[in-house]
C-alpha cells in the first residue's frame, strides 16, 4: 500500500496492491475506489518513486510480481525490469542434455536431480524443480513432461524473486525529488537500480545468503543513505553510503516487522517487545505493548522535523511511540466513540503519509478489507513528555493499603520493651520443649514406620544423637530407611458402602525400576472384609505389586466390603509396602535388611511406608 | 426456632395402676415425663412415655409428648445451610445461569472481592475447595464442596469424585442426599426397641390434619425425626385447606418439605405467602437459604434485610446478612454486618471469630489476638481456638505465649485437626528460622494425615532446600492431585519444573496455578518468562 499524488494535482490516493492480482486506487477525496486495474500476477511489494527530474511531477509506480519489477505511469504499463538471471548449476546442465538426448532415461535425470537437489544443497532452475514435484511413477508422467518443455530445457534459467523493495531519493531531499527503486531478491540479494529503472546500480550480497524479508532506505543515495535489511534469519543488517557495513542487530527472537527512522532502526519481535537500536547497532531501548504487534511505520512530521515510531496491535489498537515512550494511543472505537466497525478484523497494513489534501495522514488496511485514514492534528507534538521515563513509578506515589497501628499494638510494644528478658527466656525455654515433643513424636513415626514417606528416618536420628557417625547396629534399617525415602503412598476411599474400594496411589523416586516389594493391607474383620482374599473372614491380605519405574505412579484398587454397617464410624483400614523378600528392590542397599527378615509371612517386616485410611460411615442397603 | 408452644394433655389420671419404672413413687407418670421433657432429658421421658402407651395406646397427651420429646431429640437447627448431598451435587436441576455477573453468585467468588493486598487475597489468606477464602467460623456450608464451583469440574468423572470425597479434609466420607438429616436418623432409629413409634404409612392424615394441636407435632415429627418430607407436606397441605390458607406454620411447613424435596420455586411461595400473614423470622431465614441454595445472594441478602426490619433487635438475621456478604466475597460489607451482629450479641461467636479472622488476615494480629480472647473468656475451649491464639501471639509479637498455646492446642486436638496444628507448629519454626524443626513437624502433621496438602507443599520446599528434588516433585505433585484449589502447589511445582528445565510442564502448571488464583504476581511473571522461551530461535 502506499500514498501518492498519482495524477501530480496535489490531492493524493491511495494505491493498494490486493492479493487477488489487482491494483486499486482509493481516491483522495472522496475515499472511494475510484480505479481498479489487473496486473500480471499475485504482487509482492509496491513502491513509488519518481524517475526522472522533469517539470511535471508525475509519479511511476512500481508492483514486484515474481521476479519482474512492472513500473506504471499514469496508471498504464510503461516499462518492465527484470531480474537477472542466476547461473545454473553445471551438473544440472549436464543432466538435461544427456537426459534430453536420449543418452540417459528420464529416471536417471530424476535421480541426479534428486541428489543434487538433497545431497548438495544446489538451487535448481523452475523447470528442474517442477520435474521433482511430479509423481515419477509411471515414467511416462516424466517423458510427457520433458518432451512438452523441450525448448525450455535446451536453455536452463534459474530466476530469482523479489521479496521486498522500496524507494530511494538520489539526491535531494524534496518531496518529489527524483528517486531510486530498492529491491530484495530471493537470493539473498540487494539491488539498487538506476533512477530510469532499466539498470543495476548497485547489488550488495547479504551474509549467509540470508534472505531480506523487509528494506527501508533513509537519506539520499548519492549524498549520504542508510539502507535497512531485515532478513529472514531474524537479523537486521546496515547498507551505509552505499557500503555494507558489519553491523547487525539481533532481538534473540525472530523479527516480525521493522522500520527505519531518522537515526535509530526499530524491530518488533516475535516475543511481542519492540527493540530500538542506534545505526550503530547498539540497543537503545526496549519496550513491550499489551498486545502484539503487527505493524510498524514512521511517523514524520516535515514542518518541525520531528518524528515518531507508529504500532499497529493486534487488538486494534495503534499506538505513537517518541524515544521508547507511549505519547498517545488511539484504541479501537471509532471517532464518535461508538464501537469499531472493523471490530474482529485486524490491522494488516499501515502506512504514514499525504491523502487527499492533508499531508500527514495514518493509513491502516484492515484483513476484513476496510481502509481506515487517520489525520494527525496540525498542533500535535511529535514529543516525550519530559524526563517521564527516569521518574519513578507511579505506583510509587500510590499508599498501600495498610490498617493503621492501634493503640493495642503500642500496648504489646511497650510490654515488649519492659519485659523482654523475661520473655525471651520463657519463649526459649518453650521452643526447646516443643523441639523435645516433636522430636519426641517424629522417632515415633520413623521408629514405626508410619507416615505416607518415611524419608531417611534412621539416618537423621542417628544424626541427632550421634554426631560422631552412624552406629554400626543402624546399618541395615538405615537402608531400608533409603528405599523407604523414595516411596509415597497415598489413598482414596471411593463408593458410599457398603462396597467401598480404596484407590491406592504408590510413586517411586528411586533412580531404578523397583519390583518385588508387596503390599499388605489390613483391617478389622468384625467390621471389613476384603473382597477376593484368599480365606473369607481374613483380616488381612498381601500381594505383591508391579514393578515401579521410578516417579510414574502405581494405582492400585483395595476392594472392600462392609460387614456390620451399623458399627463403629471409625474403622481404620492400614496399608503397609512391605519390603520384598529377595531383593530385587533396591541390589546391594537392601539386601541385609531384608536376609533380616523371616522368610515366612514376612509381616514381621518393618514396612517401608504405610498409612492407616480412615473409613466413612457405610451406607446400609446396596444401591 | 420459633417451635409451636408445648401442647400437653391435663395430666391424666393413670394412677391406681402398676408404678412406672424410672418414677418415683406417689408422683404422676405422665407429669413426671413432662417434667423431663422440660429439662431437655429426652431419653427418660421417651422411655416412660413408651411404657405408658402400652398401658393405654389410646392416650393422646402421651402420644404427644413423645412426639415431641422424639422430635427435639432429632432436632438440627436447619435455618442454616447445609451441605449438599452427592446427588445435588451432581444432578444440580435448579442452576440459573452459567455465567452470571460478577458478584451476582456465589459460585464465582472472588471475582469482586479478591483485589489484590485485601484480606481476601488468596496469597494472604487461604482457601477452601471451592476457591473461596476461609472463613473465620466453621459451619456445614463454609466448607461447600467443590463441586458447586462449577468452573473447577471441567470432567464428568472428576466432578463426581470431588463430589464423593466429601467436604471435610481428611474424611472420605460420601453425604447422601439428605446431607445430615440422614445420619441423625438413622442413628436414633437404631436405638429405638420393637419397631417405629408411629407408622407413617397407615396414618390417615386427613385426620390428623383437623386436630391442630396433634398435626403440628406429628408434622415437626415426621419432618426432623422421620426425615419424611413427602408425608409432611400431604399433611400440611391437607391442614392448610383445613385451616382455610391462612396459616403461615402450615405453609411454612409446606416450604420445610419442600425444600427439603428439592422444589426450591414452591418453597419460595409457600414461603413468601406465608410472610404475608405475618413476618415470622424463621420465615425470613428460610426464604434466604432458599435463594441461597438456587444461587441468587442479592435475592437472599434483600430477604434477609426485610426480616431485619420486620424485627430489627433479632440477631441470627443479621448473622445471615454477614454470612451472605462473606459467601459473596464482599469482605468490608461482610466486616460491617458482624460488627452490627456484636452489637446485639456481644457474644456471638461466629461474629467474634469471623472478625478475628478478619483482622488477623489483614495484618492485625494484635486485633485477632483480643478476640480470640474474649472468645477463651466465654468458654470456647477447642483446639482450633488455641491454635489461633498461638498464631495471632506469634505474629502480634508475644512470643512468651506462642508455643504454650500451641501445646494446649496439641493436647486437645483430635483427629481431623492435629495435622493443622502440626502444620502452623511448622509455619512458626519457619518464623523462627528452624528449618529442621519445621521439617519434622511437617512430617509428623504428614503422619497424622497423609492427605494434608498445605504440608505437603511446605515440606516439598523444605526438601528442595535440602537439594531433593525428586522428593519435591512427588510431593508437589501429590498435592496438586489432593487439592487442585491451592495455587501454590502449582505454582511450586511450576517453579521445580522451570529450573529442572521441563519447560512443557512447567507450563502446564503454570497455567493451573492462574486458574487457581488469576492475579499471582509470581506465576505471571514465571508464565511470561515461559512465553518468552518458546518463542525463541
Amino acid at each position: 500500500m502506499a500514498s501518492c499524488d498519482l495524477q501530480g494535482d496535489g490531492t493524493s490516493q491511495v494505491v493498494a496492491a490486493c492479493p487477488d492480482a489487482k491494483l486499486r486506487v482509493l481516491d483522495g477525496r472522496t475515499g472511494a475506489v475510484t480505479k481498479v486495474m489487473n496486473i500480471l500476477g499475485e504482487p509482492s511489494a509496491l513502491a513509488v518513486f519518481y524517475p526522472d527530474s522533469r517539470a511535471a511531477r508525475v509519479p511511476a509506480l512500481a508492483v514486484a510480481c515474481g521476479s519482474s519489477v512492472f513500473v506504471y505511469r499514469n496508471m498504464r504499463p510503461f516499462f518492465k525490469f527484470a531480474l537477472p538471471q542466476l547461473p545454473v548449476h553445471g551438473e544440472e546442465l549436464e543432466l538435461w542434455r544427456s537426459a534430453l538426448d536420449g543418452e540417459e532415461s528420464p529416471e536417471a535425470l530424476y535421480e541426479g536431480l534428486t541428489r543434487l537437489r538433497d545431497e548438495e544443497g544446489a538451487s535448481l532452475s523452475i523447470t528442474s524443480a517442477e520435474l521433482l514435484a511430479l509423481d515419477r511413477h509411471p515414467e511416462s508422467n516424466l517423458r510427457l513432461y520433458m518432451e512438452e518443455h523441450r525448448s525450455e530445457a535446451r536453455e536452463l534459467k534459474r530466476m530469482s524473486v523479489v521479496t521486498c523493495m522500496t524507494a530511494i531519493r538520489r539526491s535531494s531531499s524534496d518531496e518529489r525529488a527524483q528517486s531510486q527503486l530498492v529491491l530484495g531478491t530471493e537470493a539473498g540479494d540487494v539491488i539498487v537500480l538506476t533512477a530510469a529503472g532499466t539498470q543495476i546500480d548497485a547489488k550488495f550480497r547479504m551474509p549467509g545468503g540470508a534472505v531480506p524479508a523487509a528494506v527501508h532506505a533513509t537519506g539520499l543515495w548519492e549524498v549520504e543513505s542508510r539502507l535497512v535489511v531485515q532478513t529472514r534469519h531474524g537479523e537486521i543488517r546496515t547498507v551505509r553510503n552505499k557500503r555494507l557495513t558489519s553491523t547487525v542487530m539481533r532481538a534473540g527472537v525472530p523479527i516480525t516487522d521493522s522500520t527505519a527512522m531518522e537515526s535509530a532502526v526499530v524491530a518488533a519481535a516475535m516475543d511481542g517487545r519492540l527493540f530500538c537500536w542506534s545505526p550503530k547497532g547498539k540497543l537503545l531501548w526496549t519496550t513491550e505493548p499489551p498486545a502484539p504487534t503487527v505493524a510498524l511505520c514512521r511517523v514524520v512530521d516535515p514542518y518541525v522535523s520531528s518524528e515518531a515510531l507508529a504500532v499497529a496491535l493486534t487488538n486494534g489498537e495503534v499506538r505513537l511511540y517518541v524515544g521508547g515512550s507511549l505519547i498517545h494511543s488511539t484504541g479501537a472505537t471509532d471517532v464518535d466513540g461508538s464501537a469499531d466497525p472493523d471490530s474482529g478484523s485486524q490491522t494488516s497494513a499501515m502506512v504514514f503519509g499525504p491523502f487527499g489534501r492533508e499531508s500527514r495522514c495514518l493509513i491502516t488496511a484492515h484483513s476484513l478489507g476496510s481502509v481506515r485514514v487517520r489525520v494527525l492534528p496540525r498542533r500535535a507534538r511529535l514529543e516525550a513528555a519530559t524526563a517521564a521515563s527516569s521518574a519513578p513509578p507511579v505506583e510509587q506515589d500510590e499508599p498501600m493499603a495498610l490498617p493503621k497501628r492501634t493503640r493495642l499494638h503500642v500496648q504489646n510494644v511497650h510490654r515488649e520493651r519492659a519485659d523482654g528478658a523475661v520473655m525471651w527466656r520463657s519463649f526459649q525455654r518453650d521452643r526447646k520443649r516443643l523441639h523435645l515433643s516433636v522430636l519426641r513424636e517424629y522417632v515415633k513415626i520413623v521408629a514405626s514406620g508410619v507416615g505416607p514417606d518415611a524419608s531417611d528416618p534412621s539416618c537423621a536420628v542417628a544424626a541427632l544423637f550421634d554426631p560422631s557417625g552412624l552406629p554400626a547396629q543402624a546399618g541395615d534399617s538405615r537402608r531400608s530407611a533409603v528405599a523407604a525415602a523414595a516411596l509415597r503412598i497415598s489413598a482414596e476411599v471411593q463408593g458410599v458402602g457398603p462396597g467401598f474400594s480404596i484407590v491406592v496411589t504408590l510413586t517411586s523416586a528411586l533412580p531404578m525400576t523397583a519390583s518385588g516389594a508387596r503390599l499388605l493391607v489390613e483391617c478389622d474383620p468384625a467390621q471389613y472384609e476384603l473382597v477376593g482374599a484368599a480365606s473369607a473372614g481374613a483380616g488381612s491380605r498381601l500381594q505383591l505389586l508391579p514393578a515401579m519405574a521410578p516417579r510414574a505412579p502405581v494405582v492400585l484398587a483395595v476392594p472392600l466390603r462392609c460387614v456390620d454397617p451399623a458399627g463403629a464410624p471409625k474403622a481404620r483400614v492400614r496399608l503397609s509396602v512391605l519390603p520384598p523378600l529377595d531383593c530385587d528392590f533396591e541390589p546391594g542397599l537392601l539386601r541385609n535388611a531384608v536376609r533380616a527378615s523371616p522368610a515366612g509371612e514376612g509381616s514381621q517386616s518393618k514396612p517401608l511406608v504405610s498409612l492407616a485410611v480412615e473409613m466413612p460411615q457405610a451406607a446400609e442397603a446396596e444401591f | 426456632m420459633a417451635s409451636a408452644e408445648v401442647i400437653t394433655g391435663k395430666a391424666s389420671a393413670s394412677a391406681g395402676s402398676a408404678p412406672v419404672p424410672g418414677v418415683p413413687a406417689n408422683v404422676d407418670p405422665v407429669f413426671y415425663a413432662q417434667l423431663k421433657f422440660r429439662r431437655r432429658q429426652y431419653e427418660p421421658c421417651i422411655d416412660i412415655c413408651t411404657e405408658l402407651l402400652q398401658r393405654n395406646p389410646y392416650d393422646r397427651a402421651v402420644w404427644l409428648l413423645k412426639t415431641r420429646a422424639l422430635t427435639e431429640q432429632a432436632y438440627v437447627d436447619d435455618t442454616d445451610l447445609e451441605e449438599q448431598g452427592v446427588a445435588d451435587l451432581l444432578m444440580d436441576d435448579n442452576a440459573m445461569a452459567q455465567a452470571p455477573r460478577p458478584g451476582t453468585s456465589i459460585n464465582r467468588p472472588g471475582t469482586s472481592s479478591a483485589r489484590p493486598g485485601s484480606s481476601l487475597d488468596p496469597s494472604i489468606r487461604p482457601v477452601t475447595a471451592s476457591g473461596r477464602p476461609m472463613s473465620g467460623f466453621l459451619r456445614p456450608s463454609t466448607a461447600a464442596t467443590a463441586a458447586s464451583g462449577t468452573a473447577r469440574m471441567r470432567t464428568g468423572s472428576a466432578r463426581a469424585n470431588s463430589a464423593f470425597r466429601g467436604a471435610r479434609a481428611g474424611s472420605a466420607r460420601p453425604l447422601t442426599s439428605l446431607g445430615r438429616r440422614v445420619r441423625l436418623g438413622t442413628a436414633s432409629m437404631l436405638s429405638q426397641k420393637g419397631g417405629p413409634f408411629i407408622d407413617v404409612q397407615r396414618l390417615d392424615l386427613r385426620k390428623y390434619a383437623k386436630r391442630p394441636q396433634l398435626a403440628k407435632a406429628l408434622c415437626d415429627f415426621l419432618l426432623y425425626h422421620d426425615n419424611n418430607p413427602r408425608k409432611a407436606v400431604e399433611l400440611a397441605a391437607a391442614a392448610t385447606v383445613v385451616m382455610g390458607y391462612s396459616d403461615w406454620f402450615w405453609k411454612s411447613r409446606l416450604a420445610k418439605g419442600y425444600y427439603m424435596i428439592g422444589l426450591m420455586r414452591e418453597a419460595e411461595r409457600q414461603l413468601r405467602s406465608a410472610l404475608g400473614h405475618q413476618p415470622i423470622v424463621e420465615c425470613f431465614l428460610e426464604l434466604g437459604k432458599v435463594y441461597l441454595r438456587l444461587d441468587q445472594p442479592a435475592a437472599a441478602l434483600d430477604a434477609f434485610s426485610r426480616g431485619a426490619e420486620a424485627s430489627p433487635s433479632d440477631v441470627s438475621l443479621k448473622l445471615a446478612v454477614a454470612r451472605t456478604h462473606e459467601l459473596v466475597g464482599e469482605a468490608q460489607l461482610a466486616l460491617e454486618a458482624f460488627r452490627r451482629v456484636l452489637h446485639y450479641d456481644a457474644s456471638s461467636a461466629e461474629a467474634i471469630a469471623s472478625l478475628a479472622a478478619h483482622h488477623f488476615y489483614s495484618d492485625q494480629p494484635e486485633v485477632a489476638l483480643k478476640h480470640y480472647r474474649r472468645l477463651l473468656q466465654m468458654g470456647l475451649f477447642s483446639a482450633e481456638l488455641w491454635n489461633n491464639l498461638g498464631l495471632s501471639c506469634f505474629h502480634a509479637g508475644q512470643y512468651d505465649m506462642t508455643l504454650t498455646c500451641f501445646d494446649r492446642a496439641l493436647s486437645l486436638a483430635g483427629d481431623d485437626a492435629i495435622a493443622d496444628v502440626w502444620h502452623n507448629v511448622a509455619q512458626v519454626a519457619v518464623g523462627l528460622g528452624d528449618s529442621a524443626l519445621a521439617y519434622q513437624a511437617l512430617k509428623v502433621a504428614l503422619a497424622a494425615d497423609a492427605s494434608h496438602a498445605e504440608s505437603m507443599i511446605n515440606l516439598g520446599v523444605l526438601e528442595l532446600r535440602r537439594d531433593r528434588a525428586d522428593t519435591a516433585r512427588s510431593l508437589f505433585s501429590s498435592a496438586q492431585r489432593l487439592a487442585p484449589h491451592l495455587f501454590e502447589a502449582w505454582f511450586n511445582g511450576a517453579l521445580l519444573s522451570y529450573k529442572l528445565g521441563d519447560f512443557q510442564e512447567a507450563y502446564r502448571q503454570v497455567s493451573q496455578a492462574l486458574e487457581a488464583y488469576p492475579g499471582h504476581a509470581d506465576s505471571l511473571e514465571l508464565m511470561k518468562q515461559l512465553r518468552r522461551l518458546f518463542t525463541l530461535t
